[in-house]
């Protein structure tokens, strides 16, 4: 039985190297780890810390992507409002009226516009202009031709 | 431009191109000559200028670059311009007659617009200038009928 507890204690040479392994972990040097356990050791502390960012490396990984992110937001504005600017020319295209001939002016109206101008009979262009200025407020309102 | 801008953009030029037929004016204008003609029937020449003033002023109009707003508003001064003559305004008749000239077109309406010029400077005792409207006059009413012997078949 004693035999068997002496068998289960560490020798001295084991626990100096727990000893040199615990300080490798805790940042100290590798010296007195064997070589399997230094790489161990090593895959050890990079799960632990060595992933990490430093905080420029974070700040740059953060400048990086926010540009990223920004140059694609741009250009899914400038495409939305490309797309807003051609969908209201063309909405301006099919809505537009053209301008409308007005109509024109009866020999009759012309002769009495004549009349007027030599001093002869102004009431007589007034009378003519009655049925024009119907006819002009038709065009314009697109009830006559 | 960003998203904002672009759809405010968007909005005013539809509502420019939307508004481009003016019907709403049209119809004040159709209205105001209603009841102008109503006034001088009755006599009353003081209100039938004050229908027609704001035609003449084109008020609420959209789009005032079309040669029909032009039109009726040229009209409009012409027939403001008589009733001040007929009102013994002939200064009145004279700065309508001009407002309305100043519009421009060179046809039917600005040439009666030179005519009841000539009548208001008659009127102010200026026989001279109104010659020189008058021939203003003939000289537009003179083209008219010389397209209108062209266009003949």
């Amino acid at each position: 039985m004693n035999e068997l507890e002496d068998e289960d204690l560490p020798t001295e040479e084991e626990l100096a190297e727990a000893d040199a392994l615990a300080n490798m972990l805790e940042g100290g040097t590798d010296e007195g780890v064997a070589e399997p356990l230094q790489e161990a050791a090593a895959l050890l502390r990079f799960a632990a810390d060595g992933a990490a960012l430093s905080d420029d490396g974070r700040a740059a990984a953060k400048t990086r992507i926010g540009e990223k992110q920004s140059g694609e937001k741009r250009r899914l504005v400038a495409a939305l409002s490309g797309a807003i600017a051609a969908a209201a020319a063309a909405a301006v295209l099919l809505l537009q009226t053209p301008e409308v001939a007005l109509p024109s002016p009866s020999l009759q109206l012309l002769q009495a516009q004549a009349r007027a101008a030599r001093g002869e009979d102004a009431g007589a262009l007034d009378e003519a202009l009655v049925a024009h200025r119907r006819q002009l407020l038709g065009t314009l309102q697109g009830t006559r031709p | 431009m960003n998203v904002r801008a672009a759809i405010g953009i968007a909005g005013l030029v539809l509502l420019g191109a939307c508004s481009a037929p003016n019907a709403r004016w049209l119809r004040s204008v159709e209205e105001a000559q209603r009841a102008a003609d109503a006034a001088r029937v009755e006599g009353d020449l003081e209100a039938a200028r004050e229908h027609l003033l704001p035609v003449a002023d084109g008020e609420g109009v959209q789009d005032s670059n079309g040669s029909g707003v032009r039109a009726l508003r040229q009209d409009a001064h012409y027939q403001i311009a008589r009733l001040a003559l007929e009102l013994d305004d002939g200064a009145g008749a004279l700065r309508h007659a001009d407002a309305g000239i100043a519009l421009g077109g060179g046809d039917l309406y600005e040439a009666n617009l030179w005519i009841v010029r000539g009548q208001a400077n008659e009127h102010l005792g200026r026989d001279d200038v109104a010659g020189s409207d008058y021939h203003r006059a003939l000289l537009l009413n003179d083209a008219m009928l010389g397209a209108m012997l062209d266009d003949a078949p």
